[in-house]
């Protein structure tokens, strides 16, 4: 028996899993499941061998689904989900990511939830709610969303998060402090271009095995950190738009990320001359080589959000990405070659790639 | 005693949850708060913060609207229906949100047993 390879993938209409194996060449689909809720991020966390889906149903609010065997059967809760009677509601849960035996939701509007019992009951993160700089906070065109949570690899106490539009806070103490990190990303649609706080982080993503080195993929550019995101310097340059959402880290070698540049903020947010591409570097940032074949290069008006990128762990390295028409993409090959797994799923939001031992 | 006739869509998510359940309360809110203690998990899918009931889920007391504080008699039939909705982006509760959407949503989603007897001859729906 080979192992299997599970692709998790999030939709406007339920969650779906497109399962192959090793070789990666033939994918059957089950789904939808999570009973067709829009969800916004689906996650696998390895220690426990559970599934999560985070999303939020215009009828029943924000919940997190739950599933121990590989998506077959679903449970899910809120409880402990919420501002308070006199807080603000929460209308979706926007990325869950398991970490160091815990569970952390983001939800909009922004604001970080910890489970401790696999989901079945959360707490509020009040250290980053009550953030000084939080009067300031404004929403994007998606809302005031916490989007991306980057646990680090050893130390349970350190995080960094993700808002839209407010930028990226990281925690050092379990979430009871934060601290902005934000030095050195544009924030050309404020008075203030290199504010403090108010930078659009689209996703943040960590350099394998160099806890400091982190990627982001911003509103306004795309930019590397060896410092843990104290400091950040812009890597846009060879790029063919410095808007996007999307991005992958490498699972071993951490100068190697790839992204989705999209054609701008206010010039329709799909791929440049609607000519599909997924880009890559090797070096950190400091080039960049666009990955094309087997992608649609004419009338190709796709977008990929910021979630709807993932890589497996395999050798090459297989990426993979979902667009919001419902385009599901592969590449065996890191990237250089690609092949249309399905056409026909619902806007895609979420994908991450399992591999599931024999 | 109250008859609450709950929607597939609210049962799928609660497990043991059955379309039909006979719960004890003399409001609505007390209905829900009984129902969430013999299927915990259901307050949080029809109630938001204030608390009140979730903008896009419709309570009908005997056939008539109602909210966390609207009294339920005896004997009376409680109707949990999600709003009619459709057409507008999903995956946020603003979705189908606009002014009157809620009355709106009250005059489409009309209990079954409401429906029913509009098709025959008008008589009363509730006593008194």
């Amino acid at each position: 028996m080979t192992d299997r390879l599970l692709l998790l993938v999030g939709t406007k209409k339920g969650a779906f899993i497109v399962e192959s194996d090793t070789a990666r060449r033939t994918w059957a689909v089950r789904g939808p499941t999570c009973d067709g809720w829009p969800i916004q991020d689906i996650s696998y966390d390895p220690a426990s061998g559970a599934m999560y889906a985070g999303g939020g149903s215009p009828w029943y609010g924000p919940t997190v689904f739950r599933s121990d065997d590989l998506g077959a059967t679903w449970t899910q809760s809120s409880d402990g989900i919420t501002y308070g009677d006199d807080g603000p509601k929460i209308t979706a849960v926007w990325n869950v990511t398991a970490a160091h035996g815990s569970v952390y939701a983001g939800v909009g509007p922004a604001g970080l939830f910890r489970s401790d019992d696999g989901g079945t009951t959360w707490s509020h993160v009040e250290g980053l709610t009550n953030h000084p700089t939080r009067p300031t906070w404004q929403p994007g065109a998606g809302g005031l969303i916490l989007h991306t949570i980057v646990p680090h690899p050893t130390d349970r106490d350190r995080m960094w998060i993700a808002i839209s539009a407010v930028g990226t806070f990281e925690t050092r103490d379990g979430g009871l402090s934060w601290e902005p990190r934000n030095h050195g990303v544009r924030a050309d649609f404020q008075p203030d271009p290199m504010p403090e706080t108010g930078q659009c982080v689209h996703k943040l993503v960590a350099a394998a095995g160099e806890p400091e080195h982190l990627y982001q993929q911003n509103h306004c550019g795309v930019y590397r950190s060896f410092d843990g995101g104290a400091t950040w310097q812009e890597i846009t340059a060879g790029l063919p738009s410095e808007f996007g959402f999307g991005m992958v880290a490498h699972p071993r070698d951490p100068l190697t990320v790839w992204n989705i540049p999209l054609n701008g903020a206010d010039k329709g947010r799909f791929m440049p001359d609607g000519s599909a591409a997924v880009w890559r570097t090797h070096d950190g940032g400091d080039t960049w080589i666009r990955g094309q074949d087997g992608l649609p290069q004419r009338d190709a008006y796709l977008g990929v959000l910021r979630e709807a990128m993932a890589r497996d762990e395999l050798d090459p390295v297989g990426v993979y990405f979902g667009t919001s028409t419902g385009q599901l993409f592969a590449s065996a090959d890191g990237g250089s070659s690609w092949d249309a797994i399905s056409t026909t799923f619902p806007p895609i939001w979420s994908v991450e790639a399992v591999r599931i031992p024999a | 005693m109250a008859e609450v006739v709950l929607p597939r869509s609210l049962a799928v998510l609660i497990p043991g949850l059955p379309h039909r359940a006979t719960v004890d309360g003399s409001t609505v809110a007390e209905v829900i708060a009984g129902l969430d203690r013999a299927w915990p998990g259901v307050a949080d899918r029809l109630l938001e913060a204030g608390p009140a009931i979730r903008e896009h889920i419709n309570v009908f007391v005997d056939g008539d609207p109602a909210a966390l504080g609207t009294a339920v008699a005896p004997g009376a039939t409680v109707h949990v229906i999600p709003a009619i909705a459709g057409g507008s982006g999903g995956g946020s509760a603003r979705a189908g949100t606009r002014p009157g959407a809620r009355s709106e949503a009250r005059s489409q989603a009309v209990p079954r047993a409401l429906a029913s007897a509009r098709r025959g001859p008008r008589r009363r729906l509730t006593a008194g």
